[in-house]
């Protein structure tokens, strides 16, 4: 049996890097008697993935994964126990189909600016913090790419940060909201986009939602 | 501050499962653990108290850990004291602060945490407003080396000593000089307390030659409590990061009975206490569903003497097998009863072995007692090579008392020995080639051994040991490790080294000294510099040879083992004569494990009816001076992880 489920990744759960994570389920679920099924072999390990891996120091409302159980235990998972931040928001037995990481086309994500005055010349006191960043959204709209390097199995290579861009705005609560290009055909980083948006300026990052090539959200089914 | 610019961040955070968060408790003590998080909480010892103290309604134990350098760096960067874990207080502002003191070389870091904390290093120097400082663990059975930092020793096992000097606490103001003063002089009648300010030392020329009490009565010994109750955790911590022994592990016996004579565990933990087959399946059948850990190991100074050692093992692979468990020995001897057991675990994956035969000849393997003969080392190897394993890790010791290079030789031998096993008894299919490991540690004489007399080789006799076993070794077929002898001598000042040292550990950490166990930090030169600073010479505390009549600097203390005794085992280690397991008659070591009508007591008390009457112990005419000592319990008390073998 396949179940998928949905969860938070927020507080201090963002310094728990992704292999961690993976430790972490997979002992909640030993806990409390949802027996997860392994893989064959030498080495076998458990059957669990995750629609897409987050950075260290990144928020997340929004992260989804598959784990293969015994029939018998599904009634288990609402007994799970989680660290504080991570919480299970929905969770279902799903059919075996694609894959959730051949299905996420994009990452949204909310970044959030914290400059102080020293970090942020350009933020004087008559700017506001959306004047600030509408700014910056502007001047990102005027250029026709954006080349960074961007570090692959094989190295490195250069690419237009703008290919990469689905969409981004203002959002009425003055923040920046950035859909992101995520998945099997390359992603970009939030943290690549935010250091060229905002230069100098400590941002708070936050996953808001995973979703499909017809912009579908990832959890809900094919 | 951003804890993602640090390494491991995962390891500051808190808020692991287990965790137990008081506010506002009557006292706030925290345990500290002064090494990286993934080494302190490998410590089981710290799981139990964390349980056990936690369950004390309104006292709260917190944790902290040494931060990692880099993670130092930004915490002076942002002006971030030391804080624990649960609640975030910074450890300046808790009641109690209490040292776990699990290796010699962390006495650095100890007055490092005292720094980043804001807490003067020197208790005279804490006024009000300052946490007791308190100290426990294996190195506290000298505690002569800190005995100016810190406040108060436990000294001995703390199930039962450290309830009663946290609960003792709760009724002074111990952040206050005057209520930390009057709770002292309370808790030093508590048995196993140590309160160093009460004891002043007498020197003659270099070496101390009595003690006297401040007030000027007679010298009080202070005696290694030995608990007389047994706590079984139930839970454990579980890290989000990956730990040094990521596992749940269940204590099955302590003490231990081999007489082995390098080993300071092997005294300073007896009697020997077993716990029953019944209790530890019970006890990992809890641990593992409250952590859902994947991993269990059984944990002692040798758990292969287990009495029922194969119905144990036998138990807990039937218990845990349906649920992907795997059950791990942290050391193994070299003899029958391994390999018994080992064909019993054979189903699990055929990792590498770990043997410790410590010594390369039968010689020197009597001087130290080991107690493995060459033909035990053959049939090991023939049983595990038959059986399929193809990678075995050697350890042994080299500057043992009365080493000649031959017995360095011997090292590389044994591991020949391996070599050729392995080629005549390999199953037919096996592919692989055999990968022999023979790792070399430089040996340091520890207080409460016979070797707490002799002499430890000097740097540059070590260094010559070395080429002597590189020498040995000219191909390329047995891999040779070796430590580097630098800290091994560092820690062999402070294993037998007196209340002069603090002066010189301050200065060091005060130079930029820390983190000494880990090689990448250990800056020899800064500790000679700071002890030429303090004016004292290294040497007299690990190159001296004592004589019996010296007062020794933690001779205050009564561990449970005579000093005859001891002397004893020396003079036999000499001759090379060896002293059999003490489970098959009493030696006489002075403990006293013998209940009235001769039978070893052998359980923890809640066994207490359980004797081994197929194991009478006869106490030996003349060696057993002190049967007076009889009356003393067996029970239990801290864990400890059979340091450095896997």
């Amino acid at each position: 049996m396949i179940v998928r489920f949905q969860y938070t990744k927020l507080g201090n759960a963002v310094y728990i890097g992704h292999l961690e994570m993976t430790k972490l389920f997979e002992r909640a679920f030993r806990r409390s008697g949802v027996i997860v099924k392994y893989t064959e072999g030498f080495n076998p390990t458990v059957k669990l993935n995750f629609a897409s891996p987050l950075s260290v120091g990144i928020e997340s409302e929004y992260e989804v994964a598959e784990v293969e159980i015994e029939d018998g235990s599904f009634e288990h998972f609402s007994r799970l126990l989680l660290p504080l931040g991570i919480q299970i928001l929905d969770y279902k037995q799903v059919e075996k189909g694609v894959p959730l990481m051949s299905r996420l086309a994009y990452s949204s994500y909310c970044l959030r600016p914290e400059p102080n005055q020293a970090e942020a010349p350009a933020l004087t006191l008559s700017h506001s913090l959306s004047d600030w960043i509408s700014e910056r959204l502007r001047w990102f709209s005027e250029q026709g790419e954006i080349l960074f390097e961007k570090r692959t199995k094989k190295g490195s290579k250069t690419v237009n940060m703008k290919a990469f861009v689905k969409d981004i705005r203002l959002s009425e609560a003055g923040i920046c909201l950035a859909t992101l290009v995520s998945g099997n055909n390359g992603s970009l980083n939030p943290v690549a986009l935010s250091g060229v948006l905002f230069p100098d300026c400590r941002v708070k990052i936050k996953r808001i939602l995973l979703a499909d090539e017809n912009e579908k959200e990832l959890y809900l089914d094919v | 501050m951003d804890l993602s610019e640090v390494e491991k961040p995962s390891r500051y955070i808190g808020g692991e499962v287990n965790t137990v968060v008081k506010e506002n408790p009557a006292l706030r003590f925290c345990f500290a653990f002064p090494d990286v998080y993934e080494v302190g909480m490998s410590y089981v010892g710290l799981h139990l108290l964390y349980q056990m103290i936690n369950e004390i309604p309104d006292i709260a134990m917190e944790r902290t850990f040494m931060p990692w350098v880099d993670m130092i760096a930004k915490m002076q960067v942002h002006q971030i004291p030391l804080f624990t874990y649960e609640t975030r207080t910074p450890v300046g502002e808790v009641d109690v602060l209490g040292f776990t003191l699990q290796y010699e070389l962390s006495f650095s870091n100890l007055v490092k945490m005292l720094h980043l904390s804001g807490i003067p290093s020197r208790s005279r120097d804490r006024g009000d407003g300052f946490p007791l400082v308190v100290a426990g663990g294996p190195c506290a059975i000298n505690p002569e080396p800190i005995a100016e930092i810190v406040d108060l020793f436990m000294i001995g096992e703390g199930e039962e000593m450290m309830p009663e000097v946290l609960n003792l606490a709760k009724e002074y103001d111990v952040r206050s000089a005057e209520g930390r003063r009057a709770f002292l002089e309370s808790a030093s009648r508590i048995e196993g307390v140590y309160v160093p300010i009460f004891y002043v030392p007498e020197y003659r020329g270099e070496v101390i030659s009595t003690y006297h009490m401040f007030d000027g009565s007679p010298l009080r010994k202070v005696r290694r409590r030995i608990a007389k109750g047994s706590y079984r955790y139930t839970k454990q911590i579980v890290p989000f990061t990956e730990i040094v022994h990521d596992r749940v592990s269940v204590e099955v016996f302590r003490g231990c009975t081999r007489g082995c004579r390098f080993c300071q565990a092997g005294m300073i933990y007896r009697p020997i206490r077993e716990n029953s087959r019944d209790s530890l399946l019970c006890q990992a059948g809890a641990l593992i569903e409250n952590t859902g850990y994947d991993e269990l190991s059984i944990m002692s100074l040798s758990s292969l003497d287990y009495s029922e050692v194969e119905d144990l093992v036998s138990g807990l692979l039937d218990k845990f097998e349906k649920e992907g468990v795997s059950v791990s020995l942290p050391s193994l001897r070299m003899d029958a009863t391994s390999v018994s057991v080992l064909k019993n675990i054979q189903k699990v994956r055929k990792t590498g072995l770990t043997f410790a035969p410590e010594a390369g000849t039968q010689r020197m393997r009597d001087v130290i007692n080991k107690g493995v003969t060459d033909e035990d080392i053959k049939n090991t190897f023939e049983d595990i090579f038959s059986l399929g394993w193809f990678r075995v890790k050697l350890y042994f010791m080299i500057g043992l008392p009365t080493e000649q290079d031959e017995d360095i030789e011997g090292i590389i031998n044994v591991a020949k020995r391996a070599l050729w096993i392995f080629k005549r008894v390999k199953p037919d299919d096996m592919k692989k080639s055999c990968e022999v490991t023979a790792s070399a540690s430089c040996f340091v004489p520890k207080p409460f051994t016979p070797f707490q007399w002799v002499p430890q080789c000097s740097i540059a006799e070590f260094e010559r040991k070395i080429e002597v076993l590189k020498a040995a070794n000219p191909g390329r077929k047995i891999t040779l490790n070796y430590h580097a002898p630098l800290e091994s001598w560092l820690e062999g000042i402070f294993a037998r080294g007196d209340r002069r040292l603090s002066e010189v550990i301050i200065k060091a950490v005060e130079m930029g000294c820390l983190f000494d166990g880990w090689s990448e930090h250990f800056k020899f030169d800064k500790w000679m510099e700071a002890f030429a600073l303090c004016g004292l010479d290294p040497k007299i505390f690990n190159e001296r040879e004592r004589s019996y009549d010296e007062f020794l600097p933690w001779d205050f203390i009564d561990c449970g083992i005579s000093k005859e005794f001891l002397w004893h085992e020396y003079q036999k280690a000499i001759r090379a004569e060896i002293t059999h397991d003490c489970r098959y008659g009493c030696v006489g070591c002075g403990v006293g494990c013998l209940s009235p009508d001769g039978y070893a007591t052998y359980r923890f008390s809640d066994d207490s009816n359980f004797k081994l009457k197929n194991r009478k112990l006869f106490p030996i005419a003349g060696e057993n001076s002190e049967q007076k000592n009889k009356v003393r319990q067996k029970d239990e008390a801290e864990e400890r992880e059979g340091r450095g073998l896997v």
